[in-house]
């Protein structure tokens, strides 16, 4: 799974610690995302798109393995 | 409930098994001639009380940094833990049954069953530590 995160991120400025506090989680849990080491939930990954003003499906692209 | 208040009644919990673990090794100290169980649980105390000042001290520095202390990644992480610790121990609890039975056949003298229970209980919460660190640090998979 990839994750376009770290370029919404850097639009809106927030860093990895900015965009944990907004939703209320680690900051180690965000890095695990933008690397693909931890697939969110749908709660979080809807949170996530809704703080970076992008929808879920724009957010992760998920490959075949 | 907020993250203060329940790392709070997490401290209280720990406080309280550590206090309740020292009296029993005092207890089994002064009513049994055996030392080995009474130094296994003193081992176990005082691992229990490191653990527990290290995770006292990291709760304090998440809570002043306004993180919280737990989320679905890390909720995730300690199930993973506790369901490997869990039937790892199990499985060794079973080879330990057996290994005793066998001993008790053979005539041979056998362990006291609170013996491995001090290394079933140990071997469990080493499982447990060793997978969170790991998982921690590696990610979760699936």
């Amino acid at each position: 799974m990839k994750t376009r995160i770290k370029e919404l991120r850097a639009r809106y400025n927030l860093t990895q610690d900015d965009l944990a506090k907004k939703i209320g989680v680690r900051r180690e849990t965000i890095l695990f995302i933008e690397n693909g080491k931890y697939i969110p939930s749908l709660k979080l990954a809807h949170d996530i798109a809704n703080v970076l003003k992008t929808t879920v499906d724009e957010l992760f692209i998920f490959e075949k393995d | 409930m907020d993250d203060k208040t329940r790392f709070r009644r997490f401290i209280a919990i720990v406080a309280a098994v550590l206090v309740l673990g020292a009296i029993f090794v005092v207890w089994s100290g002064a009513a049994s001639t055996d030392n080995w169980a009474t130094m296994m649980s003193a081992v176990i105390l005082v691992t229990m009380a490191l653990v527990a000042i290290v995770v006292i001290r990291k709760g304090l520095k998440e809570l002043r940094s306004g993180f919280p202390r737990e989320d679905e990644r890390s909720s995730a992480i300690k199930m993973r833990a506790g369901y490997l610790a869990f039937f790892v121990s199990l499985y060794l609890l079973l080879g330990m049954s057996f290994v005793h039975a066998m001993l008790e056949d053979n005539q041979v003298s056998s362990i006291p069953t609170s013996e491995w229970l001090m290394v079933y209980v140990a071997v469990m919460g080493s499982i447990f530590l060793i997978v969170n660190t790991y998982l921690n640090r590696k990610g979760v998979p699936g």
